[in-house]
């Protein structure tokens, strides 16, 4: 059905490409959310995704391929929106409390410090760990994805957990806060 | 590894966690609007697979499809002595050890974009200021800036740029070449431009596989691929610079080798990461081609000694954590050419080191954050200090300031963005200031918006040779 969806849009039906986006605009918000910290930037980075998306359909030649093929443009779309706001030269960031949550006040702890860890990474070492840690890609995968090597991936991964690692040990010495800002 | 594997597993579960944000109101709708109002291009007309073209960058093809995307960097750095500019250099004829020529000639840039005739006086932060009439544009004996700019119909290339002191003359250096440019150096005659290049991507990062060094004359013409004999583990080469007589160039190269073979370096919390991505500094006697290996180099932005004897780089260091405040996870540091000798200089939280003309001063800027209420801020400072590490001094104290470089009659240039308190929502547009060595006289010079906001490196612009 997915894949008759496609060539439908593909052919220029409009209903179906929307039926599409109405299946994936979700996950591709949660995405650009998680690379891009921003609910307005990945607001931007998704309309953009999928624009393109229809505007290029007609160049897909593998139906099946659609959904990678449209996490490769969000991607794109997603590095664009990071260097519009990187050329500001600053962000902010409010890291909202995880309120509600079923596990330990330790996990949520855990959680809160990871998000404020994970938030202040260059967003190249952000996209690469949600890549590959949330949408399960392997090195190929991701370094297709990018449209980097995969010797890059596999550099870009260790730094970015690194970083990271770094960031939490800081972090563990100076708790209870629940905003960060960062600039790059 | 049981650390590890928790650590990944945690990692996952968050960011499963995280994802659940919902999409904000209306985004399909607003979304299929603008998909109602755009038209499908025809079939064929683009990839499926979302790779960079096998054309991108490569000279003598369109600028439109050169490169996939931009690159995050837009900064550039150039240290040196005179430039040259009008001059048409033709490289000496420079042998590899078996009297190859080491340098692989790049094809004709006959496919440049023809030059605007449009002066380059009020280009905008969004795209590349328009190219002048010729190169020529840029006068001999003057003073000009090199920067790294974005350019292509949607920001594709990162290209090099020169302009006059004023804005004017500014024209891409190699427009033919493509590709994301960028860590331009000097060589020390002002005669070359040695400069790092790869293909675009997202996130581009220069240093990344795929670099390698690139050598023109100051006009720009006839870039040439330095031929390092960069092959596996060899993945490339980049962030080169002369050596202070000119016949050696300086680089770091990196190299992909197996952990389990290689003594591979303990990160920040003593982890060995599975793959190793060994960094070393390495260089090239121009005249032989022999490529010489010197040390393992896992830092950034080395930057050479005037006398080249020495190294300032930037490394990555655990945050500390007093009660109020912690610095950035960097700090600078010193060492000899050959890697021994490592020192600290300045405080934690460290970046972007720059040697003065005369190798007695470093300038570097030193980020921090601080609690403001619940919000944690980051406050920058620009200091000077002796590459020894003593005499550090404050050149500014509003906490805003960044981006320092030197200029080329001692003073420095930086970047001021002004906020209240620390708190970057209420940041205005940056301001490109200059001030002493030691921090006094700072004024605002008058520069299009371009070189305003981009981080900008001054060189001197030598006379032609008769």
């Amino acid at each position: 059905v997915r894949r008759d969806l496609v060539e439908r849009a593909r052919g220029g039906d409009r209903d179906a490409f929307a039926t599409l986006a109405a299946e994936s605009i979700g996950r591709l918000f949660n995405i650009a959310h998680l690379m891009l910290r921003d609910r307005d930037l990945a607001d931007d980075a998704v309309q953009e995704t999928l624009v393109l998306a229809w505007r290029d359909l007609k160049g897909l030649r593998d139906l099946d391929g659609f959904d990678a093929w449209l996490r490769r443009v969000l991607v794109r779309c997603v590095f664009r929106e990071a260097e519009h706001e990187r050329r500001r030269s600053a962000r902010t960031v409010d890291v909202p409390e995880i309120a509600g949550h079923a596990d330990t006040a330790r996990d949520v702890e855990d959680r809160d410090t990871l998000a404020r860890g994970f938030h202040r990474l260059r967003p190249e070492h952000r996209a690469v760990l949600v890549l590959h840690h949330y949408l399960g890609y392997s090195d190929d995968e991701a370094a297709e994805a990018l449209s980097v090597p995969a010797g890059t991936i596999k550099s870009r991964l260790n730094r970015a957990t690194s970083a990271l690692r770094a960031e939490l040990e800081a972090d563990t010495r100076n708790p209870g806060h629940l905003s960060v800002e960062s600039v790059r | 590894m049981t650390a590890d594997r928790d650590f990944d597993r945690q990692l996952g579960s968050w960011l499963d966690e995280r994802a659940t944000a919902s999409a904000p109101d209306r985004l399909l709708e607003r979304t299929l609007a603008r998909v109602d109002a755009t038209s499908q291009r025809p079939g064929g007309l683009v990839r499926d697979r979302g790779r960079p073209s096998r054309a991108a960058g490569r000279p003598g093809l369109t600028r439109a499809r050169a490169g996939r995307l931009l690159a995050l960097t837009v900064a550039v750095v150039v240290v040196a002595a005179g430039a040259g500019l009008l001059l048409r250099h033709a490289p000496a004829a420079i042998g590899g050890p078996s009297g190859v020529p080491s340098f692989a000639p790049v094809p004709s840039t006959s496919a440049a974009p023809a030059a605007s005739p449009t002066p380059a006086a009020t280009p905008t932060p969004s795209s590349p200021p328009a190219p002048s009439d010729t190169q020529s544009a840029v006068q001999p004996g003057s003073r000009v800036f090199v920067f790294s700019q974005l350019s292509g119909q949607s920001g594709e290339t990162q290209t090099l740029w020169v302009a006059n002191l004023d804005g004017t003359g500014a024209h891409a250096l190699v427009p033919g070449l493509g590709g994301c440019q960028g860590m331009p150096a000097w060589s020390p005659d002002g005669t070359r431009l040695l400069f790092s290049r790869r293909e675009c991507a997202p996130w581009t990062s220069l240093g990344d596989a795929g670099t390698r060094l690139y050598l023109t004359d100051a006009s720009g013409s006839e870039p040439q691929l330095v031929d390092t004999g960069c092959v596996a583990p060899c993945v490339s080469d980049s962030d080169g610079a002369f050596s202070s007589d000119g016949r050696r160039i300086l680089f770091v190269r990196l190299k992909s080798i197996p952990a389990a073979l290689s003594s591979a370096t303990p990160n920040p919390l003593g982890k060995v990461p599975p793959f190793s991505d060994v960094r070393v500094l390495a260089s090239m006697d121009l005249a032989t081609g022999l490529v010489t290996e010197m040390g393992t180099f896992e830092d950034q932005n080395p930057r050479w000694s005037p006398d080249g004897t020495q190294i300032a780089f930037e490394r990555d260091t655990p945050p500390k954590s007093p009660p109020d405040h912690y610095t950035a996870p960097s700090a600078v540091f010193v060492a000899d050419a050959d890697g021994r000798n490592v020192h600290q200089v300045g405080p934690a939280g460290g970046q972007m080191p720059g040697w003065s003309s005369d190798g007695t001063r470093i300038v570097l800027q030193v980020q921090r954050y601080r609690w403001v209420g619940n919000v944690e801020r980051a406050f920058i400072d620009i200091y000077t200090i002796r590459p020894d590490g003593t005499d550090l001094r404050r050149l500014t104290t509003d906490q805003f300031s960044t981006n320092p470089s030197w200029s080329v009659d001692g003073r420095i240039w930086f970047i001021r963005t002004p906020m209240v308190n620390g708190n970057l929502r209420t940041a205005g547009p940056a301001q490109r200031w200059i001030m002493d060595a030691d921090g006094g006289n700072a004024s605002q010079p008058s520069l299009p918006p371009l070189l305003q906001q981009l981080p900008i490196w001054e060189v001197p612009v030598a006379q032609p040779t008769p």
